[in-house]
C-alpha cells in the first residue's frame, strides 16, 4: 500500500523536509509507493529572520517572501489549508475547510507565535521584529527617534530550559540599533539599554543563554557605549507613564520599549493536548535524537514546536530535518529509525549593520565567538538574499 | 640541501642562521615587508585573516547531510546535462547527415517511429510539469 507522508507547515523546517523526502525517497515516490503531501495555512513562504531587517529598513515585503508552490518539487501535492484538531489516534488531521487528512507518517513544523498578550501592558506600549507588521511599525519609531531611551528586554518561556525564538536576534538588533541611530547622526543623544532576565535556561544572572558569549559581551557593548543590565525580567508595563517592572522589583523608563515577546505554540497544537509544557506554551514533547513525538507513532517534530533546549532557530531545522528524513526512509526501507539529532545549530550572526559571525554549537559544546568581521556579513547578505532560498528547497 | 652534512643538530640550527645573514633572503624578506606594510597600516591584511577565519568556519560549519544534498545536486546537474549533450550531439549528427531538409510528409512519418513517439511524450510531459508549477496564481498580498 502505498505510504502517506504529511508534512504541516510552509515554514522553513516544513519546506526543506517536504523537498528532502522526495530526493531521499526518489525511487518509491516514482513507483508510487509513496506520496509527499505539504499541508499550509499560507500560499506565501516567508523568510521570517528578515522580519528583524524591515525593523531597520533593510528589506521590502516581496523581498522575504516567495509563493510556496514555487518552492517545492513538483511530485509534492501541496495543499493550503489550516489544521484545525490533530487526531493522532485516527491518523488524520481534521483543516477549517472541514476536509480530513490521512497519513501513515506526520512531520510538525507549525513553528511558533510571538504571544506579547501574555504580559501585562506589553502589546499595548512593547515593540518588537518577528513578525512582519510589528516590525514595520518598530521602522517607523527607529527612523523619526532623535532623542530618549531605548529599552530592549528579552523574554523566556516558562517551560524550564526551552529557549526565546532566535538566540542570538536581541544582540544582532541591539547592535543593528545603535549602527542606525548612528548613521542617522542622534545617538548620542539616544540611549540604548540592553537587558536580560535572571533566568535564562540553565544560567542566572547572565547578558545570554551561554556562558562564552556572555563574557564577551560587556566589551562590545562598551566599546559602542551600549548600556546593559542583567537580572531584568520583564513582569508588566505601564503604557501610560512608559515605564517597564521587572519580577526583581525595578521600575525602568522608556521612549520605545524593544521587546523578545513570550511565545507560544499555534492553536492547533496547544489544543492536541500532547503538550506537556506548563504556562499553555504547547511545546511538542520531543525525543531529542529521534525528533519523534512522544507517546505518538510516526508523528515527528521539528523547529519551533519542539521543547528541545536549543535555539528555536531555521539553523537548527537545517540540522533537524534530515534526521527526520533519514528516519523515515529507513522506517518504510528497514522497519527502524537510523539516524540522531546531536543538537547541532548553524548560524550566521548579524552583529550590526555590516558585519557577521559565522557559529555553530550542539547538545555537547557552547558557541565559540569570533571577532564579527565584514567578510561574515557578506556570507549573512548573501544568505539572506540567495542562499535561503536554495536551503529551503532541499539542495544546501 | 646540505648532503655532506650528517649533524642532525648542526643542520637545524645552522639553517635559520643561515637564512638570518643570507643576505639575499633579507632583501627578499624586506621586500616583502615593504610590500605588506600599506596593507596592515590601511588594515586590509586583516580581510585576509578574515578570509582565513570564515574559510574555517564554512569547513566547521559543514556536515554530511550538506555534502549529501550538495553532491545530490552536483550529480544531477551534470546527470542531466551529460545526458542532455548526448542527445544534442547525436541529433545533430543525423540532421547534418541529411542530404535535403526533411518535406513536411517525411516529418509526419518519422513519428512512426516508436521512439521518437516516446520522445514527443517526454515533451509533452514536461509542458504538463510546468503547467503544474504555474497553475496557482500569485497569492494575493496578505
Ligand atoms: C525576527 C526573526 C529573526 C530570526 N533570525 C534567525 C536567524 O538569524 N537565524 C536562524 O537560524 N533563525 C532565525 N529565526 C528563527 C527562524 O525563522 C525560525 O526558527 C524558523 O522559521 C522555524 O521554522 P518552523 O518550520 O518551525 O516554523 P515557521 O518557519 O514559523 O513555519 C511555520 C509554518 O506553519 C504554518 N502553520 C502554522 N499553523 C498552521 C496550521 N494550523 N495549519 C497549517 N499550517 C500552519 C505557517 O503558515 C508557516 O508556514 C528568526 C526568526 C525571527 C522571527
Amino acid at each position: 500500500m502505498k505510504k502517506r507522508i504529511l508534512v504541516i507547515g510552509g515554514g522553513i523546517g516544513g519546506t526543506m523536509t517536504a523537498n528532502h523526502l522526495v530526493s531521499k525517497l526518489y525511487p518509491e515516490i516514482s513507483r508510487d509507493k509513496v506520496e509527499v503531501s505539504l499541508l499550509s495555512n499560507s500560499p506565501w513562504h516567508y523568510y521570517k529572520p528578515a522580519f528583524m531587517y524591515v525593523a531597520f529598513n533593510k528589506f521590502f515585503k516581496d523581498e522575504l517572501r516567495r509563493p510556496q508552490q514555487s518552492l517545492l518539487r513538483p511530485e509534492i501535492n501541496f495543499i493550503v489549508d489550516e489544521v484545525e484538531s490533530f487526531e493522532f489516534n485516527a491518523t488524520r488531521v481534521r483543516c477549517s475547510s472541514g476536509k480530513f487528512y490521512e497519513y501513515d507518517y506526520l512531520v510538525i513544523s507549525t513553528g511558533c507565535l510571538p504571544a506579547p498578550e501574555r504580559i501585562e501592558g506589553l502589546k499595548e506600549a512593547g515593540d518588537h521584529f518577528y513578525q512582519y507588521a510589528p516590525a514595520k511599525a518598530l521602522a517607523e519609531k527607529l527612523t523619526t527617534i532623535k532623542k530618549g531611551r531605548i529599552f530592549v528586554t528579552v523574554n523566556f518561556p516558562q517551560t524550564p530550559n526551552v529557549p526565546h525564538q532566535c538566540g542570538i536576534a536581541p544582540i544582532e538588533t541591539t547592535l543593528m540599533l545603535d549602527d542606525l541611530l548612528r548613521k542617522r547622526g542622534v545617538r548620542d543623544k539616544v540611549e540604548i539599554v540592553y537587558t536580560y532576565p535572571t533566568v535564562s535556561q540553565l544560567l542566572r544572572n547572565c547578558l545570554f543563554m551561554q556562558k562564552d558569549t556572555c563574557e564577551v559581551l560587556p566589551t562590545i557593548f562598551e566599546q559602542r557605549d551600549i548600556k546593559y543590565q542583567h537580572g531584568f525580567s520583564l513582569s508588566h508595563v505601564d503604557p501610560d507613564k512608559k515605564i517597564a517592572y521587572s519580577h526583581e522589583g525595578k521600575e525602568e523608563n522608556f521612549d520605545i520599549l524593544m521587546a523578545t515577546p513570550p511565545i507560544r505554540a499555534v492553536d492547533a497544537v496547544i489544543n492536541s493536548g500532547v503538550s506537556q509544557a506548563i504556562n499553555n506554551e504547547g511545546w511538542l514533547p520531543t525525543d531529542h535524537e529521534t525528533m519523534e513525538v512522544y507517546g505518538l507513532n510516526n508523528v515527528f517534530v521539528l523547529g519551533d514546536t519542539v521543547d528541545l533546549p536549543v535555539s528555536k532557530a531555521g539553523g537548527s531545522c537545517h540540522s533537524q530535518s534530515p534526521v527526520i528524513v533519514n528516519n523515515i526512509a529507513s522506517h518504510i526501507r528497514l522497519g527502524r529509525l537510523c539516524d540522531q539529532y546531536d543538537g547541532r545549530v548553524v548560524a550566521i550572526a548579524q552583529m550590526g549593520l555590516e558585519d557577521g559571525m559565522p557559529l555553530w554549537y550542539d547538545y555537547s559544546s557552547d558557541v565559540q565567538p569570533t571577532p564579527p568581521n565584514k567578510l561574515g556579513g557578506l556570507m549573512r547578505k548573501s544568505f539572506n538574499r540567495g542562499v535561503y532560498w536554495s536551503v529551503a528547497r532541499g539542495l544546501v | 640541501m646540505n648532503t655532506t652534512n650528517t649533524n642532525i643538530d648542526e643542520t637545524t640550527t645552522s639553517q635559520p642562521n643561515n637564512f638570518i645573514t643570507n643576505p639575499n633572503a633579507q632583501a627578499g624578506l624586506e621586500e616583502l615587508i615593504q610590500k605588506i606594510e600599506p596593507l596592515l597600516a590601511g588594515r586590509r591584511l586583516n580581510r585576509i585573516v578574515d578570509l582565513m577565519s570564515v574559510t574555517a568556519d564554512v569547513v566547521d560549519m559543514t556536515d554530511d547531510y550538506m555534502v549529501e544534498k550538495l553532491c545530490k545536486g552536483y550529480e544531477e546537474a551534470i546527470g542531466g546535462a551529460w545526458t542532455a549533450g548526448n542527445i544534442v550531439r547525436m541529433a545533430s549528427n543525423d540532421v547534418r547527415k541529411m542530404e535535403e531538409p526533411p518535406t513536411l510528409w517525411s516529418l509526419l512519418k518519422t513519428a512512426k517511429d516508436p521512439e521518437v513517439r516516446r520522445g514527443l511524450a517526454f515533451m509533452l510531459m514536461m509542458a504538463r510539469g510546468i503547467g503544474k508549477q504555474m497553475s496557482q496564481p500569485l497569492p494575493d498580498d496578505d
